[in-house]
């Protein structure tokens, strides 16, 4: 099985040297705009817009590969099944033998796809460029609590680790009997002894994790000082603004449209 | 003395039960992994979210629930489970206060607390599978959903129907595994959470034993 | 400054008497015990005896992360250390655990930032916390693996990173639970060598051990408990070939242990011996003529 690795992607791009919460920022701005706007053309400049970003940041092989690894599996059936059997379609545009391609499903289909694609793509260009050690950094600097630094951090490199040791166990338990194979109730058996040694191992060692995190000053008040620095620049300062006042403009014009005009 | 919510929610979020998060987000994970070793037809990757609801309460639920999501999108297996993260926490926050209720003392009520969980999300989930994924994830679920569809129904009916079916005997069963290993683990470590000893062993909060020292 | 312990019991909170142990309910019986400053003590004892609890006494997360009940009084560098908060007390005494695994965060990338986590938790200066770490990784000799993994070093290595995590926080009195039991021989030294060099630096140290052959020569002060209780106290040389040892389910260094045989064959004349090379000097001389027939 493969270790979950990393998304992010060391670079030089003006994009990975802007602060993480201005990343984050675009990210939600541009999931907001992909939820509030119905338009399909704006949807795609979006995604547009957001390639040429992964292209600038210079990520763009990893993105091809995530992203079409990632989406096509789900793009692909929902769009053959929702234009050839959405519900309450009825202006047949075209036919296939017995399949019937109707304008309804297909206007379905293709704005989920551009939503879809419109907010994955902020969403890929966020992981493969913030480093989650900053943004971590970035967020306690403004008040945000150490502590969820720590879950998020942790996590992320406990992953791997325990993947592997559940590889361990797996091979372990075969040594001593455990089959992969028989009838499905026979495999439903098997789960329960490879699941109870991870559970197990896991909370036998909470107490020593817990105590070490206290004797390290996990709960002391003061403001952390981190050796790592995060700079928050103006040019931040400024994009994060101007991001929050396109994507409410974009929207106000958004919504005009759709119900005034 | 009753406790107002931010006492209750400080001592839910004690250290131990901030280093048991990223072990449940670990648990989850596993679970899914050894359901595909098996082959079983299931996902089974919400038992560390309901372990950490019943022994922790409901908002260690839910924020586990979410941890889970939001760091699986920080690997390379990418963002769309972000999309879920509520999702996995719902089923957090039900198992955290059915708990409370004392459902997760006994097998049946685990598993009834576990498809109420699946009610909850439903109102959850389902928008985002419509709205985002128009109707279809992946796996055998979909192929379900798109056989409901071909076959004249909504696509909300689609959708809600193979959520409750399929999904529904996934969170059951996630249920049930969940109660067996709570029931295992050693008193010892229980008392280590705020809500353990109440939802798994049924101790109310005593006053203090005083017991005499020895010569 | 240094450490008192004034009549100190304690019961944990989900104790049990169980069928068969004379511990009772109580894991520390009236515990009368005081520490000097650069100090090395070491505490024995079979499993059970109270040596873990007695070491989690120190920096208070007995009582307030156990909770139970706590009789007595821990006063630690003029700090009572039920009256504050673990938090509090991280300045003056940290504490190395058994296991080095779950002593890492896991929140860190390379050994450098594992170990800035304690200064950075201070809120020091960077520049005081570069020196800190630096200063740290140097004094548990793994200055060199500053910019490996942590979950992919060895365990003597793992555990030299939670020593060297613990010093970067400077504080005066290092408390150490079995450092060694889950260490290879190799892992089991590198360790040792560590808490020696503390040692010359005239750091505090509280050690609770098994191997008895190891401390022999390195502490200056040996506690010896059995259910709780403070059954032996004294200088290495007394306590260790105390003959009441043995009931009390330690081991005297083997050396020692040859000694007091060949004492008791009336071959062995003179002080009994705590380390290898007193026993060479001493069968050297047995040798050389000093024995009775």
């Amino acid at each position: 099985m493969a270790t979950s690795a990393l998304a992010y992607v060391q670079g030089n791009s003006f994009i990975h040297k802007l602060n993480p919460i201005t990343v984050l920022t675009y990210t939600l701005c541009i999931t907001l705009l992909g939820i509030g706007v119905g338009q399909i053309w704006v949807l795609l400049l979006v995604f547009v817009l957001n390639i040429l970003l992964i292209l600038k940041a210079g990520v763009i092989k990893n993105f091809m590969g995530m992203f079409l690894r990632v989406t096509l599996p789900i793009v692909i059936p929902m769009f053959i099944i929702n234009t050839l059997f959405y519900p309450g379609s009825k202006t047949i545009l075209y036919t296939l033998g017995p399949l019937m391609i109707r304008y309804e499903g297909l206007m379905f289909a293709s704005t989920v796809i551009s939503r879809l694609l419109a907010i994955l793509s902020a969403y890929f260009l966020m992981v493969l460029v913030i480093d989650p050690r900053d943004l971590m950094i970035a967020l306690g600097n403004r008040g945000i609590s150490p502590k969820v630094g720590y879950l998020i951090l942790s996590t992320l490199q406990l992953i791997p680790y325990i993947q592997q040791t559940a590889a361990r166990i797996l091979e372990a338990q075969q040594s001593r009997g455990l089959s992969l194979k028989g009838g499905l109730l026979q495999r439903f058996k098997s789960y329960l002894p490879l699941m109870a040694p991870v559970v197990m191992g896991s909370f036998a060692s909470l107490e020593i994790r817990a105590m070490a995190l206290e004797v390290r000053g996990f709960n002391l008040k003061t403001k952390r000082v981190y050796i790592r620095e995060v700079f928050d620049t103006q040019r931040d300062q400024f994009l994060r603004r101007g991001f929050i006042v396109v994507t409410i403009m974009i929207l106000i014009v958004s919504v005009y449209f759709k119900y005034f005009a | 003395m009753k406790k107002t919510f931010k006492e209750q929610l400080k001592e839910d979020f004690n250290t131990t039960a901030l280093v048991m998060m990223p072990l449940c987000v670990g648990i989850n994970i596993v679970g899914q992994f050894f359901t595909q070793s098996l082959r079983l037809p299931l996902w089974l990757n919400i038992i560390g979210t309901i372990l950490a609801g019943v022994v922790a309460g409901p908002w260690v639920g839910f924020a586990t629930g979410v941890l889970t999501n939001v760091v699986a999108s920080f690997t390379i297996e990418g963002p769309t489970a972000l999309a879920f993260a509520v999702v996995n926490g719902v089923h957090g926050l039900v198992a955290g206060f059915l708990a409370g209720k004392g459902f997760y003392r006994t097998l049946p009520k685990a598993m009834l607390a576990g498809f109420i969980g699946k009610l909850c999300d439903i109102p959850v989930g389902a928008p985002i599978v419509v709205y985002m994924f128009g109707g279809i994830t992946t796996g055998a679920a979909s192929a379900f959903t798109a056989f409901m569809m071909a076959t004249g129904n909504t696509i909300w009916s689609s959708v809600i129907s193979t959520s409750l079916l399929i999904d529904g005997a996934d969170k059951v069963l996630s249920a049930a595994i969940a109660f067996l290993i709570i029931k295992a683990l050693p008193k010892r470590t229980l008392y280590r959470f705020s809500r353990a000893p109440f939802t798994v062993l049924g101790e109310k909060p005593e006053e203090n034993v005083e017991e005499p020292v020895p010569a | 400054m240094g450490i008192q312990i004034k009549d100190v019991s304690y019961r944990y909170p989900t104790a049990e008497v169980r069928e068969g142990s004379t511990r009772g309910l109580w894991a520390l019986s009236h515990i009368d015990l005081d520490i000097e400053d650069g100090e090395l003590v070491v505490i024995l004892g079979r499993n059970g005896s109270g040596k873990s609890t007695l070491c989690m006494l120190m920096n208070g997360l007995i009582p307030h992360f156990f909770k139970g009940q706590l009789k007595g009084a821990v006063i630690v560098n003029n700090k009572n250390t039920a009256e504050v908060e673990v938090a509090d007390m991280v300045k003056d005494i940290g504490v190395v655990f058994q296991n080095p695994f779950d002593q890492l965060t896991g929140a860190a990338n390379t050994v450098f930032d594992e170990v800035a986590i304690g200064p950075e938790n201070l809120g020091l200066s960077r520049e005081e916390s570069l020196e800190r770490i630096k200063r740290a990784l140097d004094e548990a000799g793994i200055t060199e693996l500053a910019d490996r993994a942590p979950y992919q070093l060895s365990g003597g290595q793992q555990q030299r990173v939670a020593v060297a995590s613990i010093l970067a926080m400077r504080p005066s009195i290092m408390v150490m639970d079995e450092p060694t039991s889950q260490l290879d021989p190799v892992g089991t030294d590198e360790v040792f060598e560590v808490i020696d060099r503390l040692h010359r630096e005239g750091m505090t140290i509280i050690l609770a051990e098994h191997k008895v052959d190891a401390i022999a020569g390195l502490a200056d002060r040996v506690v010896v408990l059995k259910d709780g209780r403070i059954e032996l106290m004294g200088k290495p040389k007394d306590v260790l070939t105390n003959p009441a040892l043995a009931s009390l389910g330690v081991l005297p260094p083997r050396c020692t242990e040859l000694a007091i045989r060949l004492a008791k064959e009336n071959i062995w004349v003179g002080d009994y011996p705590l380390s290898i090379k007193e026993a060479k000097l001493g069968l050297m001389e047995i040798l050389n003529g000093n024995h009775t027939g």
